[in-house]
């Protein structure tokens, strides 16, 4: 069922007229824009060519390694430009919040692992010194793109000190009861 | 470790926090950022500026129980098992945690049902939902922070441009059935001709799944304190009736003849169950303790598990709980058919060309 026109032309909103529901509608210029495919320009005698296409005019360089890429090559990043490999490769400032689409939240599994594995206790002489040493090891590596701080790490590495330090006190209790028994 | 180039992002309104996973959006010095996150992982994608088509929101029915919610649902819990159970608890207490309790079941589901919507995202090569915008007060203060942000980047649309999209293509191209997009060159007429596929909430399976909340609900209402052997059948026959019509309608929904909001009720109805069990169960355990702390012989006091299901509260909550998501029931029932393209969006597609809902 189409929306009525003139109600969105006149609010953005519309309401449908099956269902009742209403809609809004926020349209932006890009919506109307000719989309149009990039074309690379031929290059003329003496003009600077494509890295990847000599036969193509560059238009700009590649803010990692320099080359000259053509209109169809740059791949824009914000404001940089990168050539077609350097993305590829993913290297240096290519690995950047531009281009990373997924991250491992390590801080997240170090705060949950100890106080999930509660639930079943006995493993948490396996999961203290693995938590440990996983809050170590990756305390460095990059969190999420919109957190901020290392809290989940340090708490994690807390209760992990605190469940390893528990055991051991178990088992030097339980080894001295023995021996005084003995 | 890789030199991170990092940027600040400020977080937009709206955030889905639920158990395995959430979801919000924020904003950078040039593009949004739709950050979904499962629990371990994070998965992102960016929408710059100067590529936003078009934001659409719709009205829409959401049951989304959030990790808040569930967290006060989880207090409210706590709070009625103490007063309940403890000791020299007036009456009066018991009654006014009993209607609070009530009144926010009844609050959350008249959000969810009348003040939720979907949101979704254009560009000229995708078509994304925004999660994090499920309430429709989310929604506006949304919109009010992005669409600056975009004019700015973009310049606004003058004039009436309703008749300016008609043979535009908004979004992606189309695959299937899904999306505001519509093939270029292709009109109005030829939209509206294409037989979308009917989705209802009414079905007989889904009358019986309601009916078997609502009846249900007010049978163990009132005869919560019917004779323990009475009661037990009534509560199990009931609680069988709303689990077999769940798995029902889960299956309806699955063969594309009902609705994706009568589906999140049985999944609801069905976790409702699932953690009503258990709580009677630990609640019950609580109880005994407590009991066994003052008894002179604690012996006497062993309780088989089925029998916890006679406590009159249990079956009070039990009796409340499904009255409660019978009326929700109700509710979608009385929305009416829709005819919507996509299952994932029943009532939030918005065809610009073609049509809606």
């Amino acid at each position: 069922m189409p929306l009525p026109k003139w109600e969105l032309a006149s609010g953005d909103a519309a309401s449908c007229p099956s269902c009742g529901s209403r809609n809004t509608v926020r349209l932006f210029p890009a919506a109307l824009a000719e989309a149009g495919a990039a074309h690379a320009e031929t290059a003329l005698d003496g003009e600077a060519a494509c890295f990847d296409h000599p036969g193509k005019r560059a238009v700009s360089a590649c803010q990692q390694c320099g080359r000259f890429v053509c209109q169809l090559c740059a791949v824009e990043f914000g404001t940089a430009v990168w050539c077609p490999s350097c993305v590829a490769a993913s290297s240096g400032k290519a690995r950047t919040v531009h281009s990373e689409t997924s991250r491992m939240l390590y801080d997240t599994w170090a705060l949950t692992v100890p106080f999930a594995l509660l639930i079943m206790w006995p493993l948490t002489i396996l999961s203290a010194p693995a938590v440990l040493a996983l809050a170590i090891m990756k305390w460095r590596s990059p969190l999420s793109l919109v957190r901020r701080t290392r809290w989940r790490f340090a708490a994690g590495l807390g209760v992990a000190l605190l469940q390893g330090g528990l055991w051991l006190w178990g088992i030097w209790y339980v080894v001295a009861k023995a021996r005084s028994g003995a | 470790m890789a030199k991170e180039n990092r940027e600040r992002y400020r977080r937009l309104p709206g955030r889905r926090r639920g158990f395995l996973f959430g979801s919000s959006v924020w904003v950078g010095q040039d593009h949004l950022l739709l950050v979904k996150s499962a629990r371990f992982r994070e998965e992102y994608k960016r929408f710059f500026f100067r590529d936003v088509q078009a934001i659409v929101t719709a009205e829409a029915v959401r049951f989304h129980l959030s990790t808040r919610a569930a967290a006060i649902g989880a207090v409210w819990s706590v709070a009625f098992a103490i007063a309940y159970l403890a000791p020299g608890t007036p009456v009066a207490w018991k009654w006014v945690l009993g209607l609070a309790g009530l009144m926010l079941a009844v609050a959350w589901g008249i959000v969810s049902a009348a003040g939720s919507c979907r949101a979704r995202l254009y560009t000229a090569v995708s078509s994304e939902e925004l999660p994090s915008v499920y309430r429709r007060w989310t929604a506006r203060r949304f919109l009010a922070k992005v669409e600056p942000l975009l004019t700015q980047a973009q310049g606004s649309v003058e004039g009436p441009w309703a008749e300016a999209v008609e043979e535009k293509q908004i979004g992606p191209v189309p695959e299937g059935r899904r999306g505001l997009a519509m093939p270029p060159g292709a009109t109005l007429a030829a939209a509206s001709a294409a037989p979308p596929r009917a989705r209802t909430s009414r079905t007989g399976i889904s009358f019986l799944f309601v009916a078997s909340l609502v009846l249900g609900g007010l049978t163990e209402l009132v005869t919560m304190r019917a004779a323990a052997s009475t009661g037990r059948w009534i509560l199990l026959g009931s609680l069988l009736l709303q689990i077999l019509t769940s798995v029902a309608v889960l299956v309806q929904n699955y063969m594309g003849r009902l609705r994706a909001g009568m589906r999140n009720l049985a999944i609801v109805t069905l976790a409702a169950n699932g953690v009503w069990y258990y709580a009677v169960q630990v609640g019950a355990g609580i109880a005994m303790g407590m009991q066994n702390a003052t008894a002179k012989n604690p012996a006497a006091l062993q309780v088989q598990p089925m029998t916890l299901l006679n406590y009159p509260l249990a079956r009070g909550i039990a009796g409340g709980m499904g009255l409660v998501l019978g009326v929700v029931g109700v509710i979608l029932l009385l929305r009416g058919d829709e005819r919507g393209n996509d299952g994932l969006t029943p009532r939030g597609e918005v065809d610009l060309s073609g049509g809606a809902g």
